[in-house]
């Protein structure tokens, strides 16, 4: 982006967005409180908004395509944990649930280890400290890696959010409106007295 | 919820919202209003051909402006994708467990946003902004080495690709899932961001993310180029300077990267060893960090003995904007120039002894922790110098508002909290306690986030009409400046507030009493966000729509006699293209002639002069300071006959620094305390006390360090006793404040200089 393909040689030049002199921003005749106060507010409304809109429509999301509640873990062979492991207990093969079994099976081939578990969780207490798990004649330390859990807020929040962000835009662009609201006045005052 | 889908739109967003400011701009910059016909043929031709000629001419370019702005670009790139991490950290602590994102995505979250700010955003910025202006600052007609520049450059962008493949691919696996079967995806599927931290220690680096392979890459690629670029600007400024420069009259900015390239030529090439090494750890079966091989904490050490000089690294060429951009908005030239060039080389030479601090709770040896301590409190002295220096230019100043002043004033308020905890920090028992806690993150975040994009802002705001021959909308700048020093004060304020609290970091959850403050820095960010997004738009906006500037002048830098070679060079662009002639103030008040130095004809030559300089300064401090103290020392032995002084106090000084207690050690290094740390603030703290005369001056010094020494060497007199040593210490450094001050005046080494001139 350099400056001479684009401001030099278009003929008369546009609008320009700052007509003030370079050294003072802000014409006497400009409110403060218009030009600064109102779009401060706003970023604030904004950034309060967000975060009530954000959670608040997450849960929605979250209980409408149920984004949570199922757990993942790692399952890791022991043998490389060269004896650290001493001291963990083992899971005895026939306690393991059938959904605990198939996402040991999948975390094993997977290059990163890990996998969801899509169904009962019989052993959360047990795989949250991490366990010993058999499996096919190999020792896995497996263990839950997230619990992926629920977030439990009000949806109301969504609306309650929704409603800041869109006062605070309005907030924001109180500058400019006004501008073209106090330029319009002096159109039709001029109109008029013609 | 899919946390790379999320991440990718965001961006993508972003991305379309400029676009959609850059057609805007542009449609009603065609509107048939101004030069209708003419316009819109013009955009009508913006054809393939073009896009072509433009693409070439982008990729292929190796002017030191165009570079420089690619840099820029990239950087920009860089700093919103690791903020789009950044905010999706924060929006992920809106709640104390871990509902949004799991604990895992969490993990990956700040370790990238970590390494692509740190990498991928700073360096480039500042390497983009050396690149523009550096050349036209000495007067040089493009870096020594164009090709190599462009090619430093162009080792980021894959650098980037690399070390971020991880979401690259997951979000390419996702798409394609849609239509391919899942088990012919396995290979992008394995690919995740890896969740390490930005310090990737082993043995947590050495899990089999096949990701980790790809960043240490990136990382390596991104150091090569970071070197490539340091070399350049050093042959740069050595070798490319006008007829004009010499040492004596480089600008601040300048010298600030010339430091930085000095300090990266030592650094960069240790991370890149120590990141093969451990390359070689994860896919070779070497041992170099491996538990039973080298340990683990080798890593640390050789990290560090890289990541602290990588601190001052993207601190440093901060501070020279700053050191460059401040006086113009006040008015005054900046003020002890060559005590804040001073205070940058030590702060590069003393960045490689402090690195230990980072490992306080290692189990190093208490001795060798002792001494990083020491040297860790020490490295504040050169930056509080500079923030001492940036206070007074603004003393007495002409402050004008403007986007950059505030700017400028948010960072320096910003960078003292940010700085004082970190001395906190440097203290053993206090790093013991709060190393892992927020208070590091709030104190980090200070300088990281209070400083350097900062800074950056008020370059960009500060050249804008020079970069774009238009004017942005500087009521919205201004806005913008103090929205984003509000948001930083807020967020990082707060974080520290959770570090006094002791809520650990790196943790996806916390407990639920924490939340209120969590909330409160989330807030904050936003208001960040929505800042730097305020920024994007107006650079994009005023770009099209801003009012072109008239005068090579436009900060009235002529009036203060600050009109500095980049105006220059940009006066006679704007003459020669547009037929505007060079602007003359109404009313001119000199504020400083640059000494006009013969150009040696060697690098030995041209060093010489400055080394003689910086000997004789040093040499007459120190000499003042023998002086001194011996004198001080005759004073405080009378006191020790009377029974005021405890000479055991001496003996105590020494183990501060680990070693044993012993008069002899203790005296010494009181004496040698005495010749260079207080002479050295005497020198560059002198032009902030009172007193026309030397000998004045240093009396004044004397009796502020006095309140010091009579705190640290009290050792429980009281009654009578008490004020005796009182009035001994005080007496004492009188006297060595008149043989400091005395010494100095007669061998010539401080000299008060003017200040704006216009009251002498
Ligand atoms: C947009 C504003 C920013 C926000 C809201 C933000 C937020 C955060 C938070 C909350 C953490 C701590 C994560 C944890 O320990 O659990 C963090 C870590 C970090 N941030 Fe930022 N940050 C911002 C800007 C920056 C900038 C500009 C830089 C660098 C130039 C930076 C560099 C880092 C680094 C190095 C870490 C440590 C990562 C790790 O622990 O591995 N951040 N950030
Ligand atoms: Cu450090």
């Amino acid at each position: 982006m350099s400056s001479d393909d684009e401001s030099t040689g278009s003929g008369p030049e546009p609008p320009a967005t700052d007509e003030t002199g370079p050294l003072e921003p802000t014409a006497a005749s400009e409110s403060l409180v218009l030009t600064y106060a109102a779009p401060f507010f706003g970023v604030v409304l904004i950034a309060v908004g967000l975060p009530l809109a954000i959670v608040g429509g997450y849960v929605v999301v979250q209980d409408g395509i149920g984004l949570c509640g199922a757990p993942t873990i790692s399952a890791t062979p022991t043998d490389e944990y060269e004896g650290a492991l001493a001291t963990i207990e083992t899971l005895p093969a026939e306690d393991v649930s059938a959904a605990e079994r198939a996402a040991l099976e999948e975390a094993i081939d997977s290059p990163l280890r890990e996998a969801t578990v899509d169904g009962e969780v019989t052993n959360r207490a047990a795989l949250l400290e991490g366990a010993i798990v058999e499996y096919e004649g190999q020792d896995y330390y497996v263990q839950i890696t997230s619990q992926n859990s629920c977030l439990e807020v009000a949806p109301l929040l969504f609306p309650i959010g929704a409603i800041a962000i869109l006062v605070g835009i309005a907030g924001v662009l109180t500058p400019p409106i006004y501008r073209k609201m106090a330029g319009f006045e002096e159109r039709v005052g001029r109109d008029r007295s013609d | 919820m899919n946390r790379a889908l999320a991440e990718v739109s965001l961006f993508g967003l972003v991305l379309v919202g400029c676009l959609l400011t850059v057609a805007l701009a542009r449609r009603w910059r065609a509107e048939p209003s101004t030069d209708g016909g003419y316009a819109r043929e013009r955009r009508r031709r913006l054809s393939l051909a073009d896009a072509k000629a433009a693409a070439v001419r982008w990729t292929t370019t190796t002017n030191h402006r165009e570079i420089g702005l690619l840099y820029i670009a990239f950087g920009t790139v860089a700093a919103i994708w690791g903020g789009i991490d950044g905010m999706m950290i924060r929006t992920h602590l809106l709640t104390p467990e871990a509902t949004l994102w799991t604990e895992g995505t969490y993990n990956e979250l700040f370790t990238m946003h970590g390494l692509t700010m740190l990498i991928f955003f700073v360096t480039p910025v500042f390497f983009g902004i050396g690149n523009y202006f550096l050349p036209l600052l000495i007067g040089a007609d493009d870096m020594a080495f164009p090709r190599l520049n462009a090619v430093g450059f162009w080792l980021l962008p894959p650098s980037l690709l690399l070390a971020r493949f991880g979401i690259i691919a997951e979000v390419t696996g996702a798409i394609l899932a849609v239509v391919v079967p899942a088990d012919r995806l396995s290979v992008l599927l394995a690919f995740k961001e890896p969740a390490i931290g930005w310090t990737v220690y082993p043995p947590l680096s050495l899990a089999p993310n096949p990701q980790t392979n790809f960043l240490l890459l990136g990382l390596h690629l991104s150091g090569i180029a970071t070197t490539i670029g340091a070399l350049n600007f050093i042959t740069t400024v050595v070798y490319e300077r006008d007829e004009s420069i010499g040492w004596a009259n480089l600008d601040i900015f300048s010298w600030n990267i010339l430091v930085t390239s000095a300090i990266i030529i030592f650094a960069f090439p240790l991370l890149g060893t120590a990141l093969l090494m451990l390359l070689f750890d994860r896919n070779l079966g070497t041992t170099f960090f491996a538990v039973e091989g080298g340990g683990p904490i080798l890593w640390q050490h050789l990290f560090w003995f890289w990541g602290h000089p990588e601190v001052y690294i993207i601190f440093l060429p901060a501070t020279g904007l700053m050191s460059l951009i401040l006086p113009k908005f006040v008015g005054r030239k900046l003020f002890g120039f060559k005590f804040i060039v001073y205070s940058t080389i030590a702060i590069g030479v003393l960045s490689f002894g402090v690195w230990a601090h980072h490992m306080f709770v290692t189990g190093v040896d208490p001795r060798v922790r002792a001494s990083f301590m020491a040297t860790s409190i020490a490295i504040a002295v050169p930056s509080a110098i500079k923030v001492f220096n940036w206070i007074t230019t603004m003393w007495n100043g002409d402050v004008r508002l403007a986007a950059p002043t505030i700017l400028c004033v948010g960072s320096i308020g910003l960078f003292i909290v940010g700085g004082v905890t970190g001395i906190f920090l440097a203290v053993i028992p206090i790093d013991v306690v709060y190393h892992g806690t927020y208070y590091v993150v709030g104190h980090f975040h200070l300088i990281l986030m209070g400083i350097i994009p900062l800074m950056m802002f008020a370059a960009s705001y500060y050249w804008y009409p020079l970069l774009t021959g238009r004017m942005y909308d500087r009521r919205l700048a201004i806005f913008q400046s103090s929205l984003l020093v509000v948001g930083s004060a807020v967020t990082f304020m707060t974080l520290m507030a959770l570090g006094f609290l002791e809520l650990p970091r790196r943790y996806a959850t916390y407990p639920p009493s924490y939340s209120g403050l969590q909330v409160v820095a989330t807030v904050g960010a936003f208001i960040i966000g929505i800042s730097v997004l305020m920024w994007l738009y107006n650079m994009l906006w005023s770009y099209f729509q801003g009012t072109p500037v008239e005068t090579a002048d436009p900060w009235e830098l002529k009036a203060t006699e600050q009109f500095t070679p980049e105006w220059q060079w940009f006066e006679d662009r704007l003459e020669r293209e547009r037929g505007i002639p060079p602007s003359e103030p109404e009313e001119v008040r000199p504020s400083y002639v640059p000494a006009q130095g013969e150009r040696p004809p060697s690098l030995y030559g041209r060093i010489v002069p400055v080394a003689k300089r910086v000997a004789s300064d040093a040499g007459t401090g120190a000499a003042g300071g023998f002086v001194g103290t011996i004198a001080l020392t005759v004073v405080l032995l009378v006191a020790v006959a009377l029974g005021a002084f405890d000479l055991e106090a001496f003996a105590t000084l020494a183990t501060f620094v680990g070693l044993p207690a012993n008069l002899a050690l203790g005296y010494g290094l009181f004496l040698a305390g005495g010749m260079t740390v207080w002479p050295l603030l005497f020198l560059s703290l002198g032009e902030y006390l009172p007193g026309e005369l030397t000998l004045v001056t240093g009396l004044w010094y004397a009796t502020v360090i006095a309140s010091g020494f009579a705190l640290a060497f009290y050792t429980g007199q009281s009654g009578l006793e008490l004020v005796t040593y009182v009035l001994f210490v005080i007496v004492a450094h009188w006297i060595y404040g008149l043989g400091l001050a005395g010494t100095i005046a007669v061998l010539g080494g401080r000299q008060r200089r003017p200040s704006t001139g216009d009251d002498g």
